[in-house]
């Protein structure tokens, strides 16, 4: 096992604890950490990748791509928990009204 | 073999943190797990040799988001046992109904992981990436980085977007406040002295550990993100230690401090027109250009994940005392 096969199978195990996370947890804040982990997966994917295509330094077109995804997630987890607060003020709970019904 | 021994540790307690975040109970302690994780992940961006990534992700993903997650849950900590016990006390079909939608979930994840490590697989034997392309068109960029060379010259589109969704998030959040500027948001009421004492010493520190990065970007890992997020972190550690920060700006300099690189983006480009295309600087002044870009890049990143922070936690002035009646204001 190569050491780009071992971190793409790190992200396949990561990208599907960060979904089953993002499907069962209800709570909004950990639905951002979920969302949060499927992203690490796809960096490390990307990342495993440029690893692979190296010549004299690893492929530097995915490491800026990647580069751009992190201050892009950050700025989108800022975002949505603020919706989620705002959620919270609104209605009193952490969770969507769908959710809040079937629990 | 020892080398691939430490690949292997590190995938595997990742992975097992990763799931421990995600199985966590109590809110805090899962925010806790999940910076352990990002840091832990910026040792395998140093693997695979990505010391740019593991930069960013030691000052962002686990730094900014860490801290923008552990605020979240703190000030939800109070709801935190009601909700629990409700969880407990779910019975008869609905407890039996949760259980069928865990299993389903789980096979889609397992599905999911499943395909992506078939394409993965799949992958054409001989490397197919744009390695060569870059290190033969590296010259010409105007620097003898190679990521920042693709960052700020020949994907300059993409990086001038993507400041552009970091201004759209904090033209969200100011939205979802109702506001033009931070002047509302709540300022921390419980500050500790070795904190305004640590802020003191940290701030100057962190300017120069920034104008470091955003220097050696050029020629070696490093670059204006990463300065960026150093400075971003400076401003929420003022914030946090009771300086007012980025939301004591007025909405005139709040604004010009959010808007810079993507103006100054649109700008470049423009006067690029002139000469060719949109965007496009293949000349003896491409260094010039990055530089200043890369300069522009520094500030707006810092303003806008310092404003995020202050937007994301706190509330807007007319509704924080029904809340702060809700949950009260607790300390670390």
């Amino acid at each position: 096992m190569s050491t780009f096969e071992l971190y793409a199978a790190l992200a396949a195990v990561l990208f599907a604890v960060g979904l089953y996370g993002f499907f069962v947890r209800q709570e909004l804040v950990r639905k951002v950490v979920g969302l949060n982990i499927i992203g690490a997966a796809v960096f490390l994917l990307l990342i495993a990748i440029a690893y692979r295509n190296r010549g004299d330094f690893a492929d530097p077109v995915p490491h800026a791509m990647v580069l751009t995804g992190i201050v892009v997630a950050v700025s989108a987890t800022a975002l949505a928990l603020a919706l989620a607060r705002r959620i919270e003020d609104e209605t009193g709970t952490r969770r969507l009204p769908e959710d809040e019904e079937s629990s | 073999m020892l080398e691939h021994g430490v690949d292997i540790v590190l995938a595997g307690s990742i992975a097992v943190v990763a799931w421990r975040v995600l199985l966590e109970p109590q809110l805090f302690r899962s925010m806790v797990l999940f910076i352990a994780m990002g840091l832990m992940l910026s040792l395998a961006w140093v693997r695979l040799a990505a010391p740019d990534i593991a930069l960013a992700e030691a000052a962002i993903g686990a730094g900014l988001t860490g801290i923008l997650l552990i605020r979240a849950a703190q000030t939800e900590a109070a709801q935190e046992a009601a909700a629990a016990a409700r969880e407990a006390a779910t019975s008869g079909w609905r407890r039996w109904f949760p259980g069928a939608g865990r299993i389903v979930s789980a096979a889609a994840a397992l599905a999911f992981a499943a395909v992506l490590l078939v394409a993965v697989i799949d992958l054409p034997g001989e490397p197919i990436g744009l390695t060569e392309a870059a290190a033969t068109e590296m010259e010409a960029s105007g620097v003898e980085h190679p990521v920042t060379s693709v960052l700020l010259n020949f994907r300059a589109y993409d990086t001038w977007l993507e400041v552009g969704v970091l201004l759209l998030a904090a033209m969200g959040v100011l939205a979802i406040h109702r506001t033009y500027n931070l002047r509302s948001t709540r300022s921390e009421e419980h500050t500790m002295l070795v904190l305004t004492w640590l802020a003191r010493i940290i701030l100057p520190l962190a300017v120069l550990i920034a104008g470091y990065l955003y220097w050696s970007g050029t020629h070696q890992p490093g670059g204006a993100f990463q300065a960026g997020a150093i400075l971003a972190a400076a401003l929420v550690l003022m914030q946090l230690a009771g300086f007012r920060g980025v939301s004591g700006l007025s909405t005139l300099w709040l604004g010009a401090g959010l808007m810079l690189s993507f103006a100054a983006f649109l700008a470049v480009g423009f006067i690029g027109t002139f000469e060719g295309e949109f965007l496009r600087y293949r000349h003896a002044t491409g260094e010039l250009i990055i530089l200043a870009l890369e300069l522009t890049i520094v500030v707006s990143t810092a303003v806008t994940l310092a404003a995020l922070f202050a937007g994301a936690g706190s509330q807007s002035g007319d509704d924080s005392d029904a809340v702060r009646a809700r949950t009260p204001p607790e300390s670390l």
